[in-house]
């Protein structure tokens, strides 16, 4: 494990500045706050948090599909915010994203043929019958039929459609896959088999994932080891195990809790006070003490670190370790 | 314009789909029988809001010399003493047998009068619908593409400023300008023999050109369709910059812009009376506002429905554009048959 990690991810951070209303003064908020993390060859890395906590900014960085306010992405040792646009184009090959949304992330004036003949085309792959061979096998990878090829994106299905996204972003047989929320859209039945599907072609390909969900218990089905964001921080990252048994970070906990438990009748939810900060003002501190119960003094005066409390478990909380790693 | 794989299937498909939509005898035989309720309404409206405004035909006709006997047995010989009711019913008649009547002022055919004059509308219209809408989707694509910096804000004011001015104001300027400065083109377009052909064209073009708030809607459409999620898919695909914009952007941009350039089209029928008095031109823009300053009842008629007739046609062309255009419309036709 001592080797360089497939991708790292280096104080990353994005602000995203808005002209708030009539004093057209220029007002700023950050979206990802000074992320640092890495992602091993093979593994699955959950990532997950509340809706609007940066994941999706945070993948789009990870592919360069934005530019960063700072820090860096190292893929394989070189960080990609410093390469000119051909070998980035070179790069993208190994780099891929499934968008959330199948039905706005294909283009409509394009039938199948051509989203999936593209990416041969920018990378300059293949002959005409190599590129056919190739997109049959992967159509055929992810069930559909090349009688589709061509069908227009609107005559398919959520399911196919997703599916038609995930062979594209294998197209150039990549190492890395974002999956940003990919199944969110799809109706349950379909997401397990969308998951099952991404898992299968892990094995196949030998994939190294970064898999961005609000839905815990996919993340929990499919990670190896899971990031916790909140507000545009990384608050937690444990192995899968010690994350989902041993939580640390009061937001974590409160996250746990908030998943539905049919056995758990009567329960009694850990229901966090207030809602989510102002991203223009933020809290001084640690950016969750509003809302959490355990915060003292301190967390509102100096933000905490992300420090590792043994075993590669990180977490940002002054008081880790108060709950004795129980979700209420 | 695709630079795509299967350039050839490209072409094959919109050649089928033009079969097709030539064989969808039903659509276009439904579309053409609605026609015919319009241009009944039409042809009502014109007739009655014409014999509306003050002046009779035959005192213009006959001059300020004129005595009532004169102008009575003018009234008797071109059937314009009956009732105004039984006039129309007359004309109706005759409209069904495709007679449009005698011009009063030129003493012709109505029919043969317009249909001499209508190449050079059409022409002017089709001219300057093309050169514009080029013209206009190039600067809205740089100017979305320089969103907020300063080619964008000049493309901006420049289209506000054109779409602003009435026609007849930039024709003017545009005379001012290329004719009395520049001495490019005539003042007068019908006077001048021996011109070269563009010559007769360059000013109602670029009064045209100038006019067309089509620049506008590019740039908007193309910032629309640039924060879809598919072109974000493309940049992941490692597609340039410039692959993104004419590619993916472009072609999706164009659907709103079709429908533009056709309700376009449309207008510059009728826009066509203020280009061409002003340019002087002979077509049946001129033809029509001659006819109302002498009030030449049958001509205004004739040459209304004329306009209208194209109205309506442009209508039809944009339908089966969109369809070229946009597959999902294309292959929804597919799914029928």
């Amino acid at each position: 494990m001592n080797s360089e990690p497939l991708i790292r991810i280096e104080g990353l951070t994005k602000q995203f500045s808005i002209s708030r209303g009539k004093n057209l003064r220029k007002a700023k908020f950050t979206a990802v706050n000074n992320v640092s993390f890495d992602i091993n060859k093979g593994e699955v890395f959950g990532l997950v948090g509340e809706s609007g906590c940066g994941k999706s900014t945070l993948a789009l960085l990870t592919l360069r599909l934005m530019e960063p306010s700072g820090g860096a992405v190292y893929y394989k040792g070189r960080n990609i915010f410093d390469l000119k646009y051909n070998a980035m184009r070179v790069i993208r090959r190994d780099l891929q994203i499934v968008f959330q949304d199948p039905y706005d992330s294909l283009d409509p004036r394009f039938n199948l043929q051509q989203i999936m003949e593209e990416p041969f085309i920018i990378q300059k792959q293949g002959s005409r019958r190599e590129r056919s061979e190739r997109i049959a096998q992967l159509l055929d990878a992810v069930g559909l039929g090349t009688q589709l090829l061509n069908r227009y994106p609107h005559q398919l299905s959520g399911g196919q459609r997703q599916r038609l996204c995930i062979a594209r972003s294998l197209a150039l047989s990549p190492e890395f896959l974002v999956c940003d929320e990919a199944v969110a859209s799809l109706d349950v039945s379909i997401q397990a088999q969308i998951i099952n599907l991404l898992l299968d072609l892990k094995e196949e390909f030998g994939l190294t994932y970064m898999f961005i969900s609000h839905n815990l218990a996919v993340v929990k089905f499919v990670s190896d080891r899971v990031g916790v964001m909140y507000f545009g921080n990384l608050v937690e990252l444990a192995d899968k195990e010690n994350l989902f048994g041993n939580v640390q970070h009061p937001y974590t906990a409160a996250l746990l809790s908030a998943v539905p438990d049919p056995f758990g009748a009567g329960k009694r939810r850990d229901v966090l006070r207030s809602g989510v900060p102002s991203l223009i003002d933020p809290p001084g501190g640690c950016v969750f003490h509003p809302r959490c119960k355990y915060a003292t003094e301190r967390c509102s005066r100096e933000a905490p670190c992300l420090r590792d409390i043994g075993g590669g478990h990180l977490v940002a909380c002054h008081r880790a370790g108060i709950m004795n790693g129980e979700v209420k | 314009m695709r630079v795509l794989p299967g350039k050839g299937r490209t072409l094959i498909a919109v050649v089928r789909h033009t079969l097709r939509l030539l064989l969808m005898k039903r659509f276009i035989l439904t579309r053409l029988l609605f026609t015919i309720p319009t241009l009944l309404g039409v042809f009502i409206v014109v007739f009655f809001v014409i014999r509306m405004i003050p002046g009779d035909p035959a005192a213009v006709m006959l001059g300020p010399t004129a005595t009532q006997s004169q102008i009575e047995v003018y009234r008797a010989a071109h059937g314009l003493d009956k009732p105004v009711i039984v006039q129309f019913f007359l004309a109706l008649s005759n409209l069904f047998k495709g007679d449009l009547g005698m011009s009063l002022s030129h003493n012709k055919q109505v029919l043969g009068l317009v249909l001499r004059r209508l190449p050079d509308t059409v022409e002017l219209a089709f001219t300057g619908i093309i050169i514009g809408t080029v013209f206009a989707v190039i600067l809205g694509v740089i100017a979305a593409s320089f969103r907020g910096k300063w080619p964008d804000l000049l493309i901006i004011f420049y289209s506000t400023l054109g779409m602003s001015l009435p026609t007849f104001y930039i024709g003017l300027w545009v005379l001012v300008i290329f004719a009395l400065k520049l001495g490019l083109i005539p003042v007068v377009t019908n006077m001048a023999t021996g011109l070269p052909h563009w010559k007769t064209l360059f000013g109602p073009v670029l009064t045209m050109v100038v006019g067309m708030s089509l620049a506008r809607t590019t740039r908007s459409s193309m910032l629309e369709v640039l924060q879809e999620d598919f072109i974000r898919t493309a940049r992941a695909k490692g597609v340039s910059g410039k692959g993104v914009l004419f590619k993916h952007a472009l072609g999706n941009a164009l659907i709103p812009i079709v429908t533009m350039v056709g309700y376009g089209l449309a207008i510059s029928f009728g826009g066509a009376i203020v280009l061409e008095t002003v340019f002087a031109r002979n077509g049946v823009g001129k033809l029509l506002i001659d006819a109302i300053t002498v009030r030449d009842y049958p001509l205004i008629q004739g040459a209304t429905l004329v306009i209208a007739v194209f109205m309506i046609l442009s209508n039809l062309l944009t339908d089966i554009v969109t369809g070229l255009v946009d597959p999902r419309i294309r292959v929804s036709g597919d799914d029928r048959d």
